[in-house]
């Protein structure tokens, strides 16, 4: 089969441009890709005709075409002359494709705009030449430099509402200059337009003699975006394996970085274990060489165990392969990042638990400035030490996109969290060994002739928890079973005395909880946990952390109208009062476990009954 | 340097971005059959899906 023809008289070397068009409602940018688009002539007569009606009824040019309509996709964006999400335009001239992709300017739409800004290599930056430069275009082209877009275009819009004024333009590309200095090494290109007369988009402007710069399409033409540093290294991160059948076993994905040919030398990220290239195989056959961007199925010369998810690399230029690094996370979620929480995190194809074990700071988009919190927003943008259960193998985010990007993914909904690029991997991560021991949980227990568990009891404040825990721990003690009671309030007279009640506060108060529990169980105790414990996540967290069959969660359920009119130490009507923040059941929610081991109303159970229903689950399972 | 020079043997000689997004649609396809319990393809003989078909035979040929 041939594809000839396909490029419509397209020249096989002309290149594709991805850019990102950063701005707000105001500043015309939605105008300004239309008229790229119109002046280009990409537009299909239907759409023409469309726009045409369009106009007449949404427009706000008068009897001329509003451009603007051909990029705001959606009937209900555009009566609110808001673009939401990523809307990606195609559009070439003889010269160059170029793929655009707008996001809406707003800050509350600062995730669509880092989705926008990761596959993007310039950033059309768009100020209004009558406000010039806003707190808002600092932030765009903060996180188009985060992002790794290392050239920018200053758009400075509108000159014709000042005149076509000189000193305008010059003030304004002076001040960004300035700014984007901060930001490393981008280089910057100011050109003065008027998007909806169209000076200095595709034709030169006569009414601005004294700009003797390209126009905007001539810039975008000619600008290189080509990686200047030397060779890159290889990347392969395996996709799949495709074994048909038993001679054959390939393995796919997309090569994202360097190139490859028959007979190198590849590398196992992490392994240390290292394979020659015996075939490139694509859908024609075999290749004799492939590089970054082609699809491909490798096979190797000897036997490698290599999955989904593995980073075949090159041996001379191997990936950092640690299980804990400094990265920054844009948060995507309207639950905030709470350091300490356990999320799935999606590097290339490899999926591995994580949780962020320290906010370092959070920055302040607008002025660079580093500020310290507890919690990450939505749209907020933070600087994180990452930890992963496994080592993963990764690029800095600056050297390799694809493989110094990350997603956080929330483990109850699915939702994408956040996005992460990794800065460095941490040294402390490599020379942080676990030291083999040769007594472990399994013999100290024995000693005891008891199984070591964790016994945890969750439920709002004055359910009857700790009265519960106490009758437990008497009766394992009667039996002449070693255990140990960890209670809320006494943990926080001690270990936990620098922790409040905010969400934060409370996970770290758990995974503190819950670290120590595992001490005690592997020292071959009962532990018995007493913990309001509102969240779902950390409760899971300590289950993972105990280990299969050792964690039983008991829920005390017991209705808030029931645990307030008990209110044992008065904190109910304290909170009430407004004396306590953070208050469970009142103003900080509580999630019910779905699936306790242990589900007990206490409504009508005194609490020997439940106790004893606790021991009797104990004999079940064989712990006692 | 563009495909004919380094792929071969190579019958088409596909310009430099169409062969990007081509690879950028065949790289999909096995995600979507990894990540997905029961992935379908919407096939209606249309200008559209055919060549997203065509993808597909190109990247699965053979396995399935």
């Amino acid at each position: 089969m041939s594809y000839r023809g396909i490029g419509g008289g397209a020249q096989p070397g002309k290149d594709l441009l991805r850019l990102l068009t950063c701005g707000s409602v105001d500043d015309g940018k939605s105008t300004l890709i239309g008229r790229l688009l119109f002046d280009c002539s990409s537009i299909p007569e239907d759409q023409l005709a469309a726009l045409q009606r369009e106009s007449r009824r949404f427009g706000t040019t008068g009897e001329d075409l509003d451009l603007s309509l051909l990029l705001d996709g959606l009937e209900d964006e555009r009566q609110q002359r808001i673009t939401i999400d990523v809307a990606h335009r195609f559009f070439a001239t003889p010269r160059r494709a170029f793929i655009v992709a707008d996001a809406p300017g707003h800050e509350q739409y600062t995730r669509n705009m880092a989705t926008g800004a990761s596959t993007s290599e310039l950033a059309m930056i768009l100020v209004d030449a009558r406000t010039g430069v806003l707190p808002q275009t600092k932030r765009h082209a903060f996180l188009c430099s985060l992002l790794g877009i290392r050239h920018m275009v200053l758009a400075v819009n509108k000159m014709d509402l000042v005149g076509f004024e000189r000193s305008a333009f010059d003030q304004i590309a002076g001040r960004f200059a300035a700014f984007a200095a901060e930001l490393g090494e981008i280089s910057v290109t100011a050109i003065p337009v008027s998007a909806r007369f169209g000076d200095n988009v595709t034709e030169i402007s006569v009414r601005m003699p004294w700009y003797d710069g390209p126009t905007l399409i001539d810039h975008l033409h000619s600008v290189d975006v080509s990686d200047r540093r030397v060779k890159r290294p290889f990347r392969f991160p395996v996709q799949w394996v495709n074994r048909p059948n038993g001679d054959f076993r390939g393995f796919a994905g997309t090569i994202v970085s360097g190139s490859v040919k028959p007979g190198d030398e590849l590398l196992l990220a992490g392994s240390g274990r290292t394979a020659r290239v015996k075939e490139i195989v694509i859908f024609e056959g075999c290749a004799t060489q492939a590089s970054k961007g082609d699809a491909v199925t490798l096979t190797v010369e000897a036997e490698l165990d290599i999955a989904r998810g593995d980073l075949l690399a090159d041996p001379n230029e191997p990936p950092e392969c640690v299980d804990q690094f400094a990265a920054h996370v844009v948060w995507m979620s309207e639950q905030p990042l709470v350091p300490g929480r356990s999320y799935w995190l999606k590097i290339g194809p490899r999926t591995v638990p994580a949780t962020v074990t320290a906010l370092k700071h959070r920055i302040d988009v607008e002025t660079l400035a580093h500020l310290a919190d507890r919690t990450l927003g939505l749209n907020e943008i933070g600087f994180c030490n990452v930890s992963t259960a496994v080592p993963v193998a990764f690029d800095p985010y600056a050297v390799c996109r694809d493989t110094g990007a990350f997603i956080l993914i929330d483990r109850f909904t699915n939702e994408t969290a956040g996005a992460g690029m990794i800065a460095f991997g941490l040294r402390r991560a490599s020379n942080l060994h676990w030291q083999a021991l040769t007594v472990g949980r399994d013999e100290r227990a024995a000693l005891k002739d008891q199984r070591p568990a964790v016994l945890w009891l969750t439920g709002l404040s004055g359910a009857g928890k700790s009265t519960i825990a106490d009758i437990v721990e008497k009766k394992l003690l009667a039996l002449g079973r070693h255990t140990m009671l960890l209670d809320g309030d006494n943990v926080r007279h001690g270990l936990n005395r620098d922790l409040g009640f905010t969400d934060a506060d409370r996970v770290e108060n758990i995974r503190r909880v819950g670290e120590v529990a595992k001490l005690m169980t592997e020292a071959g105790l009962i532990v018995i946990c007493s913990f309001i414990s509102p969240f779902r996540a950390e409760r899971r967290m300590v289950r993972e952390l105990a280990g299969p069959g050792a964690f039983l969660e008991i829920f005390v359920d017991t209705p808030l109208d029931e645990c307030m009119r008990r209110d044992p130490k008065g904190l109910y009507a304290k909170a009430k009062a407004g004396g306590i923040e953070h208050f469970t059941g009142l103003d900080s929610p509580y999630e019910a476990p779905e699936a306790p081991e242990i589900h007990m109303t206490t409504v009508g159970t005194a609490p020997e009954a439940a106790a004893e229903r606790i021991l009797e689950e104990l004999r079940t399972r064989g712990i006692i | 340097m563009h495909a004919a020079d380094t792929l071969a043997p190579r019958v088409r000689v596909l310009p430099e971005r169409f062969k990007r997004l081509e690879a950028e649609a065949i790289g999909i396809m096995p995600e979507a059959a990894v990540e997905f319990r029961n992935p379908v393809l919407i096939y209606s003989v249309s200008k559209d899906p055919s060549p997203l078909l065509h993808l597909a035979c190109e990247e699965c040929e053979g396995n399935f």
